[in-house]
């Protein structure tokens, strides 16, 4: 029988490289996958997951145990994969359904923002994939907020903690994400069977 | 309220996010409002439909790379950066094949040969014309011939070089006690200088750094341009080039020392690595010989110039000045070759397609 994830954490931040590797196994599965979901591709996942553990082996002797260690990698492995996505939105052109920040608030633009791109319409992928493929097609803001909310379970404030942005944004820009998400889904389960299925 | 409105509070409606208030507002407009129903079993779905999303495994390499991470964070060193005292088995074999090599007449330093040896080959003195010993230059010799024959880069491919001088102007030898930066990697994490190859700090020891592996991968031709990529990164240099039968691809790579980790830990990434050997030869006592002998040219040189009385270049003179400028120059160039030689890693990669 395998030691006590409390064990496991204690060893651990005594630089016992091998029980932290036992922290790994139970968790390296949901790590990586909210990574994929944020990210999109496995390179990038790949990589930011990797950062995630490294950084938790890096700085375990401060992990007081205030929540589960599950959380805690959670925490990193969602700072990490934020920060990543903003530091590319920086280099990146706006993107068609990114919110306008105005003085009034977050506002959705007004043009249609989704067109068909040959190859997706003509793409025969399993429903799931087309779903990822969706949320990758939001802006960076609205995918974190779906995935934090839908893969994480993250609550409101949670969200809005991660974030740095108040409780409204987060209700108002889920909502949109959300709204965006169906407009996207709808669109393409017309033209595929699989989509539909996997919705009905 | 409009059903518009009442579309906007859907979704923190189904998570249960709205005060009580607004809560009944929208469970009374619904149980009125048939669209706005089905625009609420719309959302449900999607959010049922993302949350049912599985959870994706990844893949073994995934899992050895982080061990690999976890291990050299923890200061455990992976095999190719243990002290050097581990390598002397290694060294032990080396010194056996070169042996036999020489036994046999097997040594050629032809078009396989490491291009860096061969160029400071080409500007080593030899021994009878300007006294210098040259047994620092069959140290490095044996060396590549190691490598050559090890690798078998020796014939059959031709070399297309595409750098003229390893040497780097302006870098400071690490015995003036400069040490090399930490190189950040593709990941933006950072590789501390490789410990094996690390000099000695005020040992007065010098030397060049020497390592070889094969690399058994997929697509030879991408896995080069990416290799390509990550040396150019590393601020490194491809010296060296050589197309081999079987699609056989071999690649000689001078390398700041402190990128050394990264670029195994790519390769160990592009494919399986084979035959992994590393090697490095003391030149302190060869540095010492050069810079004897540039003050010899120095000295030389002021002495034609005192005799000759700035005659024109024409004259017999002024052709020996010239021939003791070109010996300063070519023994110049050695120097810093051998003084920027613990910086470096001289590494020689054999990309072979899975058989």
């Amino acid at each position: 029988m395998g030691l006590s994830e409390d064990v496991l954490i204690s060893r651990s931040k005594q630089g016992d490289v091998r029980a932290f590797e036992q922290l790994v196994e139970q968790y390296d599965k949901h790590v990586y996958t909210i990574a994929y979901r944020f990210m999109g591709n496995h390179e990038d996942a790949s990589d930011l997951a990797q950062d995630a553990f490294v950084r938790a082996f890096q700085s375990i002797s401060n992990f007081r145990g205030d929540s589960s260690f599950k959380t805690w990698i959670y925490h990193i492995i969602t700072n990490i994969c934020r920060d990543e996505l903003r530091k590319r939105k920086k280099r990146q052109t706006i993107s068609l359904d990114e919110p306008l920040f105005t003085e009034e608030g977050e506002m959705q633009r007004q043009t249609e923002d989704w067109t068909y791109a040959p190859e997706r319409v003509f793409e025969e992928k399993e429903g799931e994939t087309r779903i990822h493929h969706i949320i990758q097609s939001l802006s960076p803001e609205y995918r974190m907020v779906v995935v934090m909310r839908e893969i994480q379970g993250l609550s409101y404030d949670e969200i809005a903690a991660h974030l740095g942005c108040s409780l409204g944004t987060v209700k108002s820009r889920l909502s949109r994400a959300r709204i965006a998400l169906r407009d996207r889904l709808r669109a393409e389960m017309e033209l595929s069977p699989a989509l539909s299925r996997l919705m009905s | 309220m409009t059903c518009r409105d009442i579309q906007q509070l859907l979704s923190p409606y189904i998570d249960q996010a709205l005060d009580p208030s607004e809560m009944n507002l929208v469970a009374s407009h619904l149980t009125k409002c048939p669209a706005c129903r089905s625009e609420l079993a719309e959302l449900e779905a999607v959010i049922t439909a993302v949350q049912n999303l599985p959870v994706v495994e990844p893949s073994a390499e995934f899992r050895q790379n982080l061990r690999k991470k976890l291990h050299q964070t923890a200061g455990i060193r992976p095999w190719y950066r243990q002290p050097v005292a581990s390598w002397l088995p290694l060294g032990a074999a080396v010194a056996v094949l070169i042996m036999v090599a020489y036994s046999l007449n097997i040594g050629p330093m032809d078009k396989g040969e490491f291009m860096a040896t061969r160029q400071l080959q080409e500007t080593t003195p030899s021994a009878d014309t300007n006294g210098v010993n040259a047994a620092g230059g069959e140290l490095i010799t044996e060396s590549f011939t190691m490598n050559s024959e090890g690798l078998g880069m020796g014939g059959g491919g031709e070399i297309e070089v595409t750098a003229a001088s390893p040497a780097e102007p302006g870098r400071k030898p690490a015995a003036e006690g400069k040490e090399v930066s930490p190189t950040t990697g593709r990941n933006g994490i950072k590789s501390a200088p490789a410990m094996a190859f690390t000099p000695s700090e005020g040992t007065g020891e010098q030397w060049q750094n020497y390592a070889s592996l094969v690399l058994v991968t997929g697509d030879v031709i991408v896995v080069q341009r990416r290799l390509e990529r990550e040396v150019y990164y590393l601020r490194g240099q491809v010296v060296g080039r050589a197309e081999k039968p079987n699609g056989v691809v071999g690649m000689e790579i001078k390398l700041p020392i402190a990128g050394i980790d990264s670029l195994v830990t790519i390769l160990q990434d592009l494919g399986e690595v084979q035959n992994y050997l590393i090697d490095r030869r003391e030149v302190s006592n060869q540095l010492k010989q050069l810079t004897a002998r540039l003050a010899e040219l120095d000295e030389a040189m002021v002495r034609e110039k005192v005799n000759s009385g700035n005659v024109p270049a024409a004259t017999g003179v002024a052709g020996t000045t010239i021939n003791l400028a070109e010996e300063r120059e070519r023994v110049n160039r050695e120097l810093d070759l051998l003084r920027a030689g613990p910086l470096w890693v001289y590494l020689q990669v054999e990309l072979r397609p899975i058989p």
